[in-house]
């Protein structure tokens, strides 16, 4: 128990079970592999054993924390980039309004205007969106490898920010604000018990309010524990590339 | 956004020591992604649709096959499939058994899979032969389902070849001088004596020989080199301490690897021989028949859940058709290549967390071991595991290094080939895009494990462009 208590999410899902009784172990484990998912954890009588009451609780408060921590000025710094916010005052505001996590609010937008370039082929800027660890654990791969291949393409990038509180749907105002042909959302993702930083992709061909949602091309699952950042960026690379060219993006792309 | 899904035809041909087939499969390769993942073309279902007969093979002499008869007998069953050489997006062509060690053999390997489509690979060596004989039996099926180790012995006319898988994974190799025709027998006489079972015969002149009538004494002879032969099985699969003779009868390697099968399944025109009863000792002319019921009677049966594999006499060529290629990840970069590769070298490139600046020497030092033994310019591919999740600056380097060499060393007509194990192949042909001149060839590709003596073939990009077909072959003729 002991153990256990040092580091209660040291193990993976994976090696986290209880072979208690189990005839072949060797094939338990086995099926254990397929999936994260908490299964073969045994338990006592109707209840979860303590130890994996414990993991739970341990893995909730991660997803937990990563919805409402804050993505901390310094991170913003290093990124040597500026922020806004959304109308959300604060991560109460942002569970509760998610309408107010897509506005943003007149002296916002002129700081938009005042830092970036105008009219950029693509705007691409970061959010943290359900998950605040995710803009320190992906944008600095991903973001370098996104810009060097679009760069190297002729393909002119506007000028980077982040935005605190944001929604996805920041994109149907930040894209005509800013006149980007390609606007693309790199946005913390809703956590689950088995990862707390991954990231999204959203990529518009010329938002708009009125815009679909089927009209976003998505990548998910972007992190260390999913898709590679550095791979993740090398794809949307060529998607942004191809959005361009039949200038439309979403479910008329078959990608 | 899941929308890609492609059907090919895939060609097998197996041209062994008794008999030739031919098999064309339908291979559907999908996009199992799903929305909002990257794309991840797998092959999702393979069918045979068509089978040829099973062809004796056509032989000039002892040394010799008559390629102008196999070339009629492959061309035959294309009219007969309805399947043009022009539709065969892959497939596999293999000589097997003696018959690879025929004078022409390579020749007429390479001369079938120009024949045969496109990207028809020619592929050869007991070793690839037990891995493909194994695949196709549906051994390896088998120990992915059962979770355990599972023995395919492929018996043949004049070889067994051997393959241990482990929970759906290769754990060794072998091939022996075993088979059903190593003796063969017409009109009550034995017509023909192969080389290989010289060791079981002694150093005297035995009885058994050509031109022998098959009377009680030979008989006798006859059945106690049959029982020899199924010993040596026993002992080839690790169930018996190896006789001295052992060695001599090994083609290529014996198995090494110390792993009691838990399951022992036979395929190749002998395991037919198994079940099937017959009132005639040599209903084929040859020690086929008496070879299968010896082994029904030996501890290869008795001890272990043995029996027929799922696919008999057709192991090898559905081994061929269907199991001889795999799909790169499909996230790759390619730029300026015409496909396909075939034959290409493959070099070991050491690309290690720590020893990202030394990756211009290791290039250039294996290139220059390489060239003296090619010819400089030739092809080639490098292999290496590639870093699990690397960073923005990792893959810099990595592309710096490679770069720098291949500027330095590489002439405008080589394409810089690089297959690797981790997801990393497009972020770094991408960035090696950006440092070489644009017209120069660049193949970046991963989720392929091949590594240093290995020869890789490289088919043209599949599904809408996503992924590359490849086939990795780990002995070509060794002559």
């Amino acid at each position: 128990m002991s153990e256990i208590m040092s580091n209660l999410t040291e193990k993976t899902m994976q090696q986290f079970g209880c072979d208690d009784g189990i005839l072949e172990p060797g094939l338990f484990w086995k099926a254990k592999e397929a999936t994260p998912a908490r299964i073969g954890i045994g338990h006592a009588g109707a209840r979860c054993k303590t130890d994996s009451m414990l993991r739970f609780l341990a893995d909730h408060a991660q997803a937990s924390d990563s919805v409402f921590m804050e993505v901390d000025e310094d991170i913003i710094k290093k990124l040597g980039i500026f922020e806004i916010h959304t109308r959300c005052r604060n991560k109460e505001d942002m569970i509760l309004r998610p309408d107010w996590g897509r506005i943003i609010e007149e002296d916002q937008q002129m700081l938009l205007k005042q830092n970036c370039i105008s009219n950029p082929k693509v705007q691409i800027y970061f959010g943290d969106g359900l998950c605040s660890p995710a803009i320190a654990a992906n944008i600095p791969d991903l973001y370098k490898v996104i810009s060097s291949g679009l760069d190297f393409e002729g393909i002119t990038v506007g000028t980077p920010f982040f935005v605190r509180y944001c929604r996805v749907n920041t994109a149907r105002i930040i894209g005509p604000l800013l006149g980007a042909e390609v606007t693309c959302v790199l946005i913390g993702e809703r956590p689950g018990l088995t990862t707390a930083e991954s990231m999204s992709a959203y990529i518009a061909y010329k938002p708009h309010p009125l815009m679909l949602e089927s009209e976003y091309t998505v990548v998910s699952n972007i992190s260390r524990f999913g898709i590679p950042p550095v791979e993740a960026a090398a794809h949307i690379v060529d998607l942004i590339i191809e959005i361009l060219e039949k200038k439309q993006s979403g479910i008329h792309i078959d990608y | 956004m899941a929308g890609i899904e492609e059907t090919v035809i895939s060609a097998g041909i197996d041209v062994g020591t008794t008999t030739t087939q031919v098999i064309f499969s339908r291979i559907k390769m999908k996009n199992t992604g799903g929305f909002g993942s990257i794309p991840k073309i797998e092959i999702v279902e393979k069918t045979i649709f068509y089978r040829s007969r099973t062809y004796f093979t056509p032989l000039i002499s002892e040394e010799e096959i008559d390629e102008n008869k196999v070339r009629e007998i492959v061309e035959k069953e294309y009219l007969a499939a309805g399947v043009h050489p022009d539709e065969v997006a892959m497939g596999a062509v293999i000589i097997t058994g003696e018959t690879s060690r025929k004078r022409n053999a390579n020749a007429v390997v390479h001369a079938l899979a120009e024949l045969a489509g496109d990207f028809v690979v020619a592929a050869a060596g007991p070793n690839m032969e037990s891995v493909l004989a194994g695949r196709g039996s549906g051994a390896e099926a088998l120990s992915k389902k059962q979770n355990c180790v599972v023995a395919n012995l492929d018996i043949g006319g004049g070889t067994t070849n051997i393959c241990f898988f482990e929970n759906g994974k290769i754990l060794d190799t072998a091939c022996l001088n075993i088979g059903g025709r190593l003796l063969k027998i017409t009109d009550n006489r034995i017509s023909y004596v192969s080389k290989s079972l010289e060791p079981l015969l002694g150093k005297e002149g035995s009885i058994i020989k050509q031109g022998a009538v098959i009377d009680g004494e030979v008989l006798k002879q006859i059945e106690y080199i049959v029982s020899r032969l199924c010993r040596l099985l026993e002992q080839a699969v690790l169930l018996d301490t190896r006789e001295d003779v052992f060695e001599q009868m090994v083609t290529s390697q014996a198995i090494t690897c110390n792993r009691i099968p838990d399951i022992i399944t036979f395929s190749g025109g002998v395991a037919d021989c198994i079940k099937e009863k017959h009132e005639d000792r040599f209903p084929f002319g040859d020690i086929g028949c008496l070879l299968g019921k010896k082994i029904c009677t030996s501890s290869l049966f008795k001890e272990k859940k043995s029996g027929s594999a799922s696919e008999t006499v057709h192991a090898t060529v559905i081994g061929a058709g269907n199991y001889s290629m795999e799909v790169s990840g499909s996230t790759i970069e390619y730029c300026n290549c015409s496909f396909p590769f075939k034959d290409i070298p493959v070099l070991s490139l050491n690309v290690e967390k720590e020893q990202l600046y030394a990756i211009t020497a290791d290039m250039k030092r294996k290139l220059t071991v390489f060239y003296s033994e090619y010819a400089a310019g030739s092809q080639i591919a490098f292999a290496f595991k590639g870093i699990a999740c690397p960073s923005f600056e990792e893959i810099e380097l990595i592309a710096e290094g490679i770069g720098k060499a291949v500027i330095e060393e590489y002439s405008p007509a080589q394409v810089l080939i690089l297959v690797m194990e981790s997801d990393m192949a497009k972020s770094l042909g991408q960035a090696l895009r950006r440092r070489l001149p644009r017209e120069n060839a660049i193949l970046c590709i991963d989720h392929i494990v091949c590594g240093q003596g290995d020869y890789i073939d490289i088919g043209a990009p599949a599904a809408s462009g996503k992924v590359i077909p490849v086939v990795i072959k780990t002995l070509l003729f060794s002559e």
